[in-house]
């Protein structure tokens, strides 16, 4: 473990900024003065300082919502708000919790890849393929860093972006998230160029990765297009108990933006983040979002359509066993004529676990047009088991045409007798069915995202038979 | 105040309703603000409620299938017209096994009124082969609004639970297959509202 000080302000730390960040926690607890030197450290413009001060005030302002999952468990007090990695992810590979560990060994994941997935190894050997994506990228003008490197590199873009989509005082969290970010990525792409495979925040060297408090900035310029992954299927061990993104979209006129995330964070953590994009004239947006871990995650991924024939497509998968409620959903708010949402949204509680989609779809005044789509439907796997719909549709234009179904039920019986008749045990015909359930959003993602996402599927589901 | 409802009845005030064991009632809400159902043991609830006026009207209703078999079906029409504030709110909990409940919502609004349509279906634990389908469908005209939150809480897996929700303008292929045969645009209007309001009145 590195246990250097801080040599702030030297040519030497502008060069290797990341020893500097990684060197430094901030103790206990949240206040102005650590706020002032989670920025001092990390040798921020004044600006970013301010903004940070800002969010920190207005953290301490807003109350607590009183809606969705209960997150009086976390006590704000008692968090590391600042760490550098050694001290978030597990020290050693006997730390790591043995049911994790059972779970990678199901999933068939290479070891290197395991110490990388619970932090033990900060950095994998992608460090190779990195660079050469790197180099490419460059040439094409791309930018894809993390947000620590972009705010050096690139102040002016993430000065005139940062905070536009979700403000600070957009809630609670997504003002703590503007106090103490770090790590996260900055994707920048030039327009009219579209990137040919997906860009993957895995692939970037930097132990910040899976930090508590992300913050990542998509600015896509007109006419192009890029696909963004974070997040993997296998499980993730984290130590800290609060997680709290926030990812800000931008998609200009024509462009075309698709995000994908599948989280699977420990048990322990409580997954509370902002994303929301921001889509100009023509432009596309779509979010591909699984939860499969977390003791309680929130999360709904907002497209605002603000340019004519603007479009956005969400599609999410949600999972929730013992002890676990996933509050997920999606909104779209129809800001200009002639724009499109649509959202799938399929969710499997088992174990008594709970999962619900709160959604809201708004259509503002004149936007003659409008077409919006939701569908959610929920798989009960036992009596204990919860599932919850809370959707809001408000709309302020006659012309226009909008649409909800949500259904809720468990496997058919007569599906289990077919499949057990053919030979199969009650246990695979459970998960075969379960994974015809979530075929149309894992049919979206990258194949091997969605073997896995299969297998792990397949072994939740064996515990939950008999 | 309990009231035994056999029969066909109209009620006109804030009502608490207990229909008992094996009663079939035919209740006529004729907006009433507030009422709460309480149904026992395979007894059936048919709820009729039909609103038309410019004026406000917040409706909160309650139904509680208490006993293993009850039944409800509530079929609900609002007609807003000026600035005409029509709000329901409606929750059908299913506390008992074998209970189906099913609510049919359709609100045309004109000129500048609002519509707002809250429907709950809840099913407790324990409350197994419960079925419930909640359906709203709404007709907006010229700068009339409107909300749309159908919600479900389910608590039981051998279940059948769904809602659905539309909101849409006046569909302009029927408007001018009317009025190509020799409708005026007005009376067209009022063809599709009444033919849209039908399956509720």
């Amino acid at each position: 473990m590195r246990k250097t000080l801080p040599s702030i302000g030297t040519e030497a730390a502008a060069e290797r900024p990341d020893e500097v960040a990684y060197s430094y926690s901030s103790g206990k607890g949240l206040s102005e003065k650590i706020v002032e030197e989670i920025s001092h450290v990390k040798s921020e413009p004044d600006w970013m300082r301010r903004k940070r001060l800002h969010g920190y005030r207005t953290f301490m302002r807003k109350p607590m919502q009183r809606w969705g999952p209960d997150v009086s468990p976390i006590d704000f007090g008692e968090l590391y708000y600042y760490l550098k990695p050694t001290e978030r992810v597990a020290e050693s590979w006997n730390d790591v919790p043995p049911a994790i560990k059972s779970t990678y060994d199901r999933l068939g994941i290479p070891a290197a890849e395991r110490k990388h997935l619970t932090g033990v190894m900060a950095q994998y050997e992608s460090e190779a393929v990195y660079h050469s994506i790197q180099e490419k990228m460059e040439k094409i003008g791309v930018i894809f860093t993390d947000m620590d490197t972009g705010l050096r590199k690139h102040p002016e873009l993430i000065e005139r972006y940062f905070g536009t989509v979700v403000p600070a005082g957009d809630n609670k969290f997504s003002a703590l998230n503007t106090a103490v970010w770090s790590g996260g990525s900055l994707v920048y792409i030039p327009e009219g160029v579209s990137v040919d495979f997906p860009l993957q925040s895995y692939f970037r060297i930097n132990a910040e990765r899976a930090g508590q408090f992300e913050r990542t900035l998509i600015i896509a310029e007109p006419g192009s297009f890029v696909h963004y992954m974070e997040g993997c299927t296998a499980p993730v061990y984290s130590s800290a108990s609060l997680h709290s993104a926030v990812v800000e979209i931008i998609v200009k006129p024509g462009a075309r933006v698709r995000y994908t995330t599948v989280q699977n964070w420990s048990r322990n953590v409580y997954n509370l983040v902002t994303k929301r994009s921001f889509v100009y004239e023509e432009g596309t947006v779509e979010w591909v979002d699984g939860n499969l871990g977390s003791r309680v995650t929130m999360k709904y991924p907002s497209v605002y359509l603000l340019g004519r024939k603007a479009r956005g497509d969400l599609l999410s998968i949600a999972l929730a066993g013992r002890g676990q409620h996933q509050d997920a959903g999606a909104k779209a708010i129809h800001g200009a004529p002639e724009t499109s949402s649509n959202i799938i949204s399929k969710s499997i509680s088992k174990e008594g676990g709970r999962t619900s989609y709160r959604g809201l779809v708004r259509v503002a005044r004149g936007m003659e047009g409008v077409r919006s789509n939701v569908v959610c439907d929920a798989l009960l796997l036992d009596e204990h088991s919860r599932s919850d719909t809370y959707p809001r549709m408000e709309i302020r234009e006659p012309r226009s045409r909008i649409g909800h179904e949500a259904s809720v039920g468990r496997i058919g019986e007569d599906q289990l007798f077919y499949l057990m008749s053919r030979g199969l045990t009650e246990a695979q015909a459970m998960s075969m069915i379960v994974s015809g359930f979530i075929e149309p959003i894992v049919k979206e993602l990258p194949l091997e995202y969605a073997a896995e996402l299969d297998r792990l599927i397949e072994l939740e589901m064996e515990g939950s038979v008999g | 105040m309990d009231i035994k409802v056999s029969g066909s009845a109209a009620i006109s005030r804030p009502t608490r309703c207990v229909i008992r064991a094996g009663v079939h009632a035919t209740v006529d809400l004729a907006g009433t603000q507030t009422a709460l159902f309480i149904l026992e043991r395979e007894s059936l609830l048919q709820l009729v409620n039909v609103v038309r006026n410019h004026g406000t009207i917040e409706q909160v209703v309650g139904i509680e299938l208490c006993g293993t078999g009850a039944r409800a079906e509530v079929l609900a029409g609002f007609h807003g017209k000026g600035r005409a504030r029509h709000s329901f709110d409606i929750t059908m909990h299913h506390r008992a096994p074998k209970t189906k409940g099913g609510i049919l919502i359709h609100g045309v609004f004109e000129g500048r009124s609002a519509g707002a349509f809250t429907g709950m279906i809840k099913i407790d634990p324990g409350a197994q082969q419960a079925q419930s389908h909640f359906t709203d469908n709404v007709l907006l005209l010229d700068g009339a609004t409107a909300t749309s939150v159908p919600k479900l809480e389910i608590l039981a897996d051998d279940v059948r639970a769904s809602h659905a929700s539309t909101t849409s303008g006046i569909d302009e292929r029927q408007l001018f297959y009317l009025m190509s045969r020799g409708i005026a645009d007005a009376e067209a209007r009022s063809m599709i509202v009444e033919s849209f309001l039908h399956p509720v009145i």
